[in-house]
Parts: C-alpha cells; structure tokens; sequence
C-alpha cells in the first residue's frame, strides 16, 4: 500500500541523505568552523518535515509546519556575513510566518461549512507560500540562491512539494470531495498555468545558475498544480474516475521526479560554486572538461528535468497530456476548454524549459571557461558527485517507477501508453548506441583524435570571450518576453575617440516580478502605515506606563457598563 | 509490411530532399544537381575524417548521432502503411518529445563548439522551435477532438468526408498552420534557408558548422528524414485510412512528392522574412488554428 | 460548387490574418489584389449550377468587371503609387502587427457568432460567407485606423469594400449587384483620388504619414513642437 505520505517522504529522505554527504564536503575552509549550527539546523529541517508528513490533527501539524520553516531558515542564514544571505533569510522568514499565519486562520474557519470558501482561500494562500504559487513564489529565487546547495537542493525538492501535501490532506481530492471541485480546479488550475509559464520566463534571463532552477522550481511546481487541478475539475464535472486518477497520478510522480532531479541539480550547482566560487554562467564555461562526473551528471538530469524522453520527467508530464487530450475529446465543453489550456501551457512551458537548461548546461559546462576561475577549475571530491550519482540513479529507476506508481493509481488505466512510452524511450537510446558504434566503425577512433580550432568563418584567433554567453543565448526569446519580464539594462557605451574607443560594456538584470511590482509597494505601504503608530513606542517609559493606565481604566469601565 | 515500409521511408529519405532542389532549378532556369545528389554527397561524406573542434568534449561526439536517432526512433513508430509498428498505442505527445530530444542535442552539440555562430544559431533554433511548440499542441488537440484517441494512429486517423464538408474552413486553417510549423522545423524558407550557408541570417546550417565527416553525413540525412516524416505526418493528417497497406503507402508518398513541389514551389516565389518577423508569423500560425478549432468546437 | 466557394472564402480569412500582419506595402498590395479577384469570381462560385443552369451573360459580365478592377486595375493603380510615393514598409503602425492579428482573430470568433445569430445564410450561398465579409469588413476597419501611411489606409478601404462584396454576394440580392457596382464605382474614384493625392502630397511633402499631415489642420497651434521624427525607408 503507497500511501500519500509515503509519497511525499521518500523525497525528504532520499534528497536529505544526498545532501547530507554533499554537504560533508560542501562546507569547507573557514565555514567550517560553524559545522554544528548546520548540522543542528539541517538536522531539524529534516526531522519537521518528516512531522509534517507524518503527524496526526491539525494542532501538530501546524506546529511542524513551523518548525520546519524556522529550522531551513537556519539553513538558508548559514552564510549571514553576506548582505544578501540577510536579505533573502528576513524575506524567507516573512514568507514562512505570513503562511502559518494563512494556515492558523484556515484552520480556525476549516470546521465551519458555511466558511469553507474562506478556509479554502486561507489554505491556498498558506499552503501557496510553501509551494511558489504565484505571486507568493516571491521568497524562492531569494532564498535559493542564498541557502548553502545542500540546503536549496532539500527546500527545493522536497520542502515546498510539501504545499501540495498539506492541500490534498486538508482538501482531499475525491469523489466525496469536501470543497467544491470547481472551486479547487480552477483556481490551482489558474495557479499552475501562470506559475508554469512565469517561471520558466523568469528563468530564461537568469545568469545566476541556483536563481534559475530556483524560478524552475516554480515552474515544476505550476506543472503539478496543472496535474492536480485537472484533476479537481473532472471530478467535478462528473467525469470518469481513472481519468481524475490519471491526472493526480501523473501530478505525483511529478512530485518524486522533480525532487530526485532537482536535488542532483542544486547539488550539482553547488559544486560549482566550490570549485569556481561563483554561479554566474556569463563567467563559467568549460567545466565539463574540468570536472568531468558533476558535468555529465548535471547534464543527464538537466534533460529529464526539461522533460524530454527517454528520462523520467517526461513520463509524469505525458500523464497530465493524455489526462489533457482524454479531457478534450470527452465531449464537455468546460473539461475540453481546460484540457486544450493545461495541453497548450504545457507544451509552452516544456519548449522554454528545454530553452532554459540548454542555457544553464550551454552557459556553465560548455564551450570554453570565459574567466580565470572557470579555467583553472577540478573536479570536486569524490563524496560530492557520488551524492549527486545516488539521486541520479533514482531518477532513472523513476523511468520504470513512474510507469508502475500510474499503473498502480489508476489501476491500470491506459497503462499501455506509458509502457510503449518507456519502450520507445528505450528504443531510441538503443539506436544512440548503434548509431554511435556505427559511427567508430565507420570514423576509427585515430582518425578524430586530432583536434582543430574552432572554425569562426575565417577570423584567426577566436577566443572565449567570442563564444556566445548564456545570457546571448536567451536573448531573442526574452526580448520578445520583454513586456513581462521588464528586464533592465546597464549600457555603458563606447567613449572617446572613434578609432579606439575605450571599453563598453553592456549588463541586463530581471528581477522577479511578483517581488519588485508587488510585495514591495505593498509591504513599504503598510511600514508607511505602522511609522504612524510608532508614535506609541518612543522609548520612555512614563509614556508606556500612562498607556498601561489608560488600558485598565477602560477595561474597567467596560466591565461595569456590561 | 511495417517493418517494410519503415525501411522503404528511411531509404527514401534523401529523395525528397531532392525533389524540391529540382524544383527549385526547374523555376531558376538551371538543370539542377539531380535527384539523388544527396545520396551521392552522404556517400561522399562517410568516408571523410571527423575533425573536432578544440574545446568540445563527448556532447559535440555524440550529438548529431543522438539527434538522427531520435528522427529513426520516431519514423519507427510512424503509420507509414496505415498502421505502424506500435502506434496505435503510442501517444502522438512522444512523437513530439522525441523530435524535441534531438532537436535538444543538436543545440547542445552547437553549444560545445564554443563558436559565436553555432551559439547564435542554436540560440535561434531554440526560439523559433519554442513558438512552434503551441501551434502543434493546438492542432493535436483540435486532431484528438476530431479523431478519438491519444495514439498516434487515431490522431492520424485522416479527416472523414463528412469533416471535409462541414468545416472546409478549419481544415484549409490547420493545413496553412501545420504547414508554416513544417517549413519552421525543417529550416525552410521563408524561416531559414538551407542554402544560405556563411551567413549571419542563418540557423540550423549555423549549428554544424564545425561538423565534419560522418557525423556531417548523420546531420543532412537526420534533416532529409525529418522533412519526410512531417510532410508525412501532414498528409496523414488529411488522408482517410486506406485499407490496403500497400495503396495508403504509395499515397503517403505520393503526397510527400506533392508538398516538396509545394515547398520548392514557395522558396523559389518567398524570399526569407526578417528575423523579427517571424515570431509574429508564428503568432498568425497559432491564431489560425485556434481560429479552426473554434469552427469545429462550435460549428 | 459549395466547396470550391468555401476554400476560396477560407482563402480569404487567411488574407485577412496576412494583411493585419504584412508591414511590406508590396506584399499587402498582392494580397488585396488575391482577395479582389476572388471577389469577383465569387458569384459565379456561388451560383447555384445544379438547379439554375448556366448562370447568364450578365453574371459573367459583372463578375469579370469585378475581377479585373479589383484583382488588376487598382492593385496596379496602388503598386503605382507606392512607387511613387517611395514608402515601402509601414514603419510605425498605431496598433502593432501582432496585436492587429489578435484582434482580427478576436473579430473572426465574434463574426461568427454574430453570423450564427443573423440566420441571413437561407439562400444557397454558404454559411461561412457572412462571417467571413464580417471578419473583412473588420479587417479593413482596423486599417484605416491603425495605420499611419496614407497608403496602407486606402487599402484598408478597399478591404473594406471587398467585405461588403462578399456580403452582397452572400446574400445573393436580386440588386445586390447593381448596389455593389455603384459601390464599385465610389471606390474606383476613391482609389483613383488618393492614389493621385497620396503621390502629389509625397511630392510636395517628402512623406506620407498622416501623423504629420495632421499639423497641416488648425491642431498645429495646440502643439507648437510636437514634431515627429520618423525613419522613412
């Protein structure tokens, strides 16, 4: 019996005990004289999540929940000497509070069915916090790239699938639904669409490698509201039970094959960051030469995670596709308006992010290292691609694993088309390999030995520098984006004189949307507010003592007028 | 006869490649380089030594053999006779996906040249095949409404004559669509053109600019079995089912004949657009279909 | 027949998207042109050959005259002008390409539901004609206000007008051809004028944007320096 919480532990153990030997050898140098406050705080994030999971009532589970929030913002503080690790841990610490906040309110109008819509709406936004709904996904890429790479690849993997876990405890999803299926549909429907699709845009223009699989994460996580809120609508609409079946279940195995690829990729990031000390994928380059295991291990899971076959994102993803097509052509018009949304999206969402890792593997491991730090890099110690090796060698067992945990929730329900889907996958790996034996047999192995210079259409001395930069390879699509994204640029044009003009120099920056148009107005109108009331709190304590009086005078008052 | 056509089409590749070269000298006024030049230049190729660009490692190795694989691995599974080996449980989304995969690895291949117009040249790839994706899903969709099932084989299951005269309209719409992504992702004009060769306007030639020998010969063939399969997928798209194997295949062909006369008809009339046109070509693509599968949801 | 006239009615919606797209003004001269000649051929595709035989000479005639000045004579007459008037591409239109194919995608959806309402489809034209001169019509409104060149503007009027010819032979009015050769007639001085008018005012003025011609009009003195500085190509 696989039940729901299984489900969701065995990323937090698996992810957990990957990171834990990373980390062993992530933490070097002088950040390990503060080896026992990460071990304490990674310690206790793992033992709250698995809380959450695994406690029973409401009360229990509100208090892992924040436990599990306090103890990873331990984690993500870890380097708090830096500006922007303090920035990013306020704002984590803000996001963590205002969900459990969110949760408590939930919980308190849950009991009442007159109330639900509003329990609902509480949970959502609570719940949202944790899994990067828009446009509460703010924290994520502040958080991420700050926390240390064992700690983003837990948090990423399988902390903030946990809000899809505490939505379905809390909201089941059956045909006893105790919400309005409409309701949930639609709005995790809408979630997951813009969530998917603002994402993985937000992603393309990132030159920090850990800010964009952070946005990456967002977009998985709107994949698995699309899954779920599917899901939700054919309940609704009455329609058949393998199909609402086949949508959670493709939802789920989405869940563990994001959290296996994801954790090897922020671990994997992190890796890099040791050996060249920083994540700008505009100054790396190369490094599959250099460290030869972390590269083609990125590699590997970069392509599952963009979710193409024959690895295993692609299989949870095909899932919510026939899910998508079986909704079309049931003959509802509302099922098939939302079966051709989630089909669209998801296509659009797949090709960007496909667009996005062919930059982060083009841009970090490829080509020629385009600054000293890139150059001069090695490969890491040993533990650290082995960690990254044991959630890869998940992943691919995920290939066959999803197969079976689809065939096992909709009891066997279109199971073929995952069979042949595997098959095929497997088909075609088998035909790289010929291909490529065909073609040592045709081109001896001494023939291509010889290396020759890059052929730059006739120019001489090509350099690195030439080649073309991550942010170069995005560029057309994010242009086009550019309404949403609202990317700045810093150009520093050339000066002087005309024949040898100094040095220009051109930087684009894209922050997140949400954070920058939204949260900021909002929150620095409220501190506007609150300046008023700081009038009360000036330090002296006559003041505070009169305030004190007046208080219990009036709650005299109060109790001899009532 | 599956397994026979699937190596009938693999072998016929090349030739269709061809017919649109002879079409095009045909309207340039010149005699052409033949029919089966292509076989000819492959034979040329393969015995050829493979240079390898410096900084590239095994990716730039195994790149262009990864991408024919997956254009083999999806006409495998191709209803070239109507019915094909496993597509009738084969979801159509694969089909796509693995074009997808090896369209990835050609990218990345580019990418580890280190070469500024490999990288321009998968930097446009990737854009363009981004905005085509949507058009193809809309038509998928609209395919999966008309034809019943997810697999491969019902997607294809060909337009019936009642469809035929009830929405003329939509159809002529999906084909204007479906062919506008078949020009997009077999680098025709007017998105690309294949013979500008050298020239900062080009992009899936850019991509192989520092392949050489075999792995050059794996590209060209990989593309002229990729312009086969979609003009295949695209005249199934609109054949009914045909019940003699035998017939549907010489149809499919004769159909794949037809559209490399249409495509070389359009690249001798068509210049190639501008760069910052084409996004807004595809939009037009993508309205289109959406505009039929209005016409047949609600008409 | 029915189905000779849908493709070519299905022709024209993808006309219609082109033109909202098509920035070169050579191009969307080819297209009006496409469109005037399948406008005038369109009666006789429309005719009901089972029932009514041969359709008679005065048919023909009419759809020939139709088809030539439509398809060739003033086509002609504006390729002329563009010439002259060396403005080759609509540089900076008010409403942008993309955004003028969304709408007239937004218009198509709305003409057919308004198509479906009017029930004007009882006579043996097909369904689609209605709201496809609906869609035209629409397609050449959007012309005439979003462009900025002269040019381009005339040719959202003569759309315009192929819409309506579209209309009229939907619904196969026992006059609707002698209203629509009067139209014809208001249409072809149209064009004749502004083709003339277009080419005099790029002669004397060096542009043909009406952005600037506005400041030939009383506006000027509201705004002492608006001045635009375009790129002409």
């Amino acid at each position: 019996m696989i039940s729901l919480e299984t489900i969701f532990a065995i990323p937090i153990l698996t992810v957990a005990a990957a990171a834990a030997v990373h980390a062993t050898a992530y933490i070097h140098g002088e950040a390990r004289r503060h080896l026992f406050r990460f071990w304490c705080f990674f310690i206790a994030t793992v033992a709250s999540m698995l809380a959450v999971v695994y406690v029973d009532g409401k009360l229990p589970f509100l208090l892992a929940w924040e436990a599990m929030g306090l103890a990873s913002a331990g984690l993500v503080a870890f380097e708090s000497k830096e500006k922007s690790v303090k920035k990013a841990t306020w704002i984590y610490l803000l996001a963590c509070h205002a969900g459990a906040c969110a949760l408590m309110l939930a919980g308190v109008l849950y009991s009442r069915p007159d109330a639900w819509i509003a329990a609902f709406a509480f949970a959502v936004v609570g719940f949202g916090l944790k899994a990067g709904f828009p446009p509460f996904h703010a924290w994520l890429p502040e958080a991420h790239p700050a926390a240390p790479a064992p700690a983003s690849a837990i948090m990423s993997g399988a902390m903030i699938p946990l809000g899809f876990y505490g939505l379905i405890r809390f909201f089941p999803l059956s045909s006893e639904c105790s919400v309005n299926g409409a309701v949930f549909g639609w709005t995790l429907l809408a979630l997951g669409v813009i969530g998917a699709l603002g994402g993985i845009l937000f992603a393309l223009p990132q030159s920090n490698l850990k800010r964009l699989l952070a946005f990456s994460s967002v977009e998985n996580m709107g994949v698995i509201a699309m899954g779920l809120g599917l899901c939700a609508l054919v309940i609704a609409r009455d329609g058949k039970v393998e199909l609402w079946l086949l949508a959670g279940a493709g939802a789920i195995v989405h869940v563990l094959n994001h959290a296996f690829l994801k954790g090897s990729l922020f671990l994997a990031a992190g890796s890099v960051l040791r050996q060249t000390g920083t994540l700008d994928q505009d100054r790396l380059g190369g490094l599959l030469k250099k460290m030869p295991f972390t590269g083609t291990l990125f590699t590997i899971n970069a392509i599952g995670l963009a979710g193409l076959p024959p690895l295993n994102g692609f299989i949870g993803e095909l899932a919510i596709y026939v899910t998508a097509f079986l909704a079309i052509k049931s003959g509802d018009p509302v099922l098939a308006f939302a079966g051709f949304l989630v089909a669209v999206s998801l296509a659009l969402t797949g090709a960007l992010a496909a667009t996005a890792y062919a930059k982060a593997i083009g841009g970090t491991f490829l080509g020629e290292g385009r600054s000293e730090e890139a150059i001069n890099a090695t490969e890491t110690p040993k533990r650290m691609y082995i960690a990254q090796i044991f959630l890869t060698v998940l992943s691919l067992a995920m290939i066959p694993g999803s197969v079976y945990l689809i065939y096992y929730t909709t009891g066997g329900y279109k199971t073929e088309v995952f069979i042949t889907a595997a098959i095929v996958g497997a088909l075609f790996a088998a035909l790289v390999v010929s291909l490529l034996i065909l073609r040592r047999f045709v081109c001896p192995r001494g023939d291509e030995k010889p290396r020759v210079p890059v052929w730059d259409c006739g120019y001489d001395a090509p350099t690195a520098r030439m080649a073309y930069t991550a942010t170069a390879f995005t560029q057309p699509l994010t242009d086009l984006s550019r309404p949403i994204l609202r990317s700045r640029r810093h150009i520093q044009p050339f000066k002087g004189d005309p024949a040898a003009p100094s040095d220009a120099a051109i930087a684009t920056e894209t922050d997140d949307f949400a954070l920058g148009g939204l949260w900021r107005p909002v929150f620095s109108r409220i501190a506007r507010v609150f300046q008023r009331v700081h009038l009360l709190q000036n330090g002296s304590l006559h003041l505070y003592i009169l305030i004190i009086l007046i208080a219990v005078l009036a709650l005299l008052v109060a109790a001899l007028v009532s | 006869m599956n397994i026979l056509s699937v190596i009938l089409a693999v072998i016929l590749a090349p030739l269709f490649l061809g017919i649109v070269n002879q079409t095009k000298a045909f309207f340039g006024g010149r005699r052409g380089p033949g029919y089966l030049r292509l076989y000819k230049d492959l034979f040329k190729l393969v015995r050829k030594s493979c240079p390898r660009p410096m900084p590239s490692t095994w990716i730039f190795d195994i790149a262009q053999s990864v991408s024919l694989a997956s254009v083999i691995a999806a006409s495998i599974v191709f209803p070239w006779s109507g019915v094909g080996i496993g597509s009738s449980i084969v979801p159509a989304v694969l089909f796509f996906y693995i074009l997808a995969a090896g369209r990835f690895f050609t990218v990345i291949g580019a990418l580890d040249a280190g070469n500024a117009f490999e990288g321009m040249g998968a930097s446009r790839e990737m854009q363009f095949s981004t905005l085509a994706e949507p058009i193809v899903f809309v038509i998928l969709g609209l395919l999966v409404m008309l034809n019943g099932d997810v697999s491969l084989t019902s997607v294809l299951a060909g337009v019936s004559s009642e469809t035929w005269r009830e929405s003329i309209v939509a159809l002529i719409l999906v084909f204007g669509a479906f062919y506008a992504v078949f020009l997009l992702e077999n680098c025709r004009v007017p998105f690309d053109d294949p013979e500008t060769h050298l020239e900062l306007t080009m992009i899936h030639e850019a991509m192989l600019l520092d392949v050489g020998g075999v792995d050059l010969a794996f590209a060209l063939y990989g593309a002229a079995l990729k312009f086969e399969l979609l003009a295949a997928f695209l005249v199934t798209m609109f054949v009914p089912q045909l019940s003699n194997p035998y017939l549907h295949l010489s149809v499919i062909f004769g159909g794949v004949a037809l559209i490399s006369i249409l495509t070389g008809v359009v690249e001798s009339i068509m210049a190639r657009v501008r760069f910052f046109k084409t996004p807004q070509m595809l939009l037009g693509a993508l309205l289109m279909a959406s505009l039929a599968v209005f016409f047949i949801a609600c008409f | 027949m029915i189905t000779l006239s849908e493709i070519a009615l299905a022709l024209f919606l993808v006309a219609d998207f082109i033109l909202a797209g098509a920035s070169r003004l050579r191009s969307a001269v080819r297209f009006v042109a496409m469109q005037g000649l399948v406008v005038g051929i369109l009666p006789i595709f429309m005719w009901n050959w089972a029932e009514e035989g041969c359709p008679g000479a005065r048919v023909w005639i009419i759809a020939f005259v139709n088809a030539v000045v439509k398809g060739v004579v003033l086509p002609l007459l504006l390729m002329y002008a563009v010439r002259k008037a060396r403005t080759r591409r609509e540089l900076e239109p008010i409403v942008s390409f993309p955004v003028s194919q969304i709408i007239v995608f937004f218009v198509a959806i709305g003409a057919f539901i308004v198509g479906r309402l009017l029930h004007v489809h009882a006579s043996s034209a097909s369904e689609l004609a209605v709201p496809v001169a609906l869609t035209t019509m629409g397609t050449g409104l959007l012309l005439i206000c979003g462009r900025k060149k002269a040019i381009t503007q005339v040719l959202g009027f003569l759309i315009l007008e192929n819409g309506i010819s579209v209309f009229g032979a939907a619904i196969l009015l026992e006059y609707g051809i002698i209203v629509e050769l009067g139209i014809l007639l208001d249409v072809f001085a149209l064009v004749f004028i502004l083709g003339i008018a277009v080419f005099q005012i790029s002669r004397t003025f060096d542009s043909t944007d009406t952005d600037k011609l506005n400041h030939l009009g009383d506006t000027h003195l509201m705004h002492p320096h608006h001045q635009h500085d375009h790129v002409h190509a």
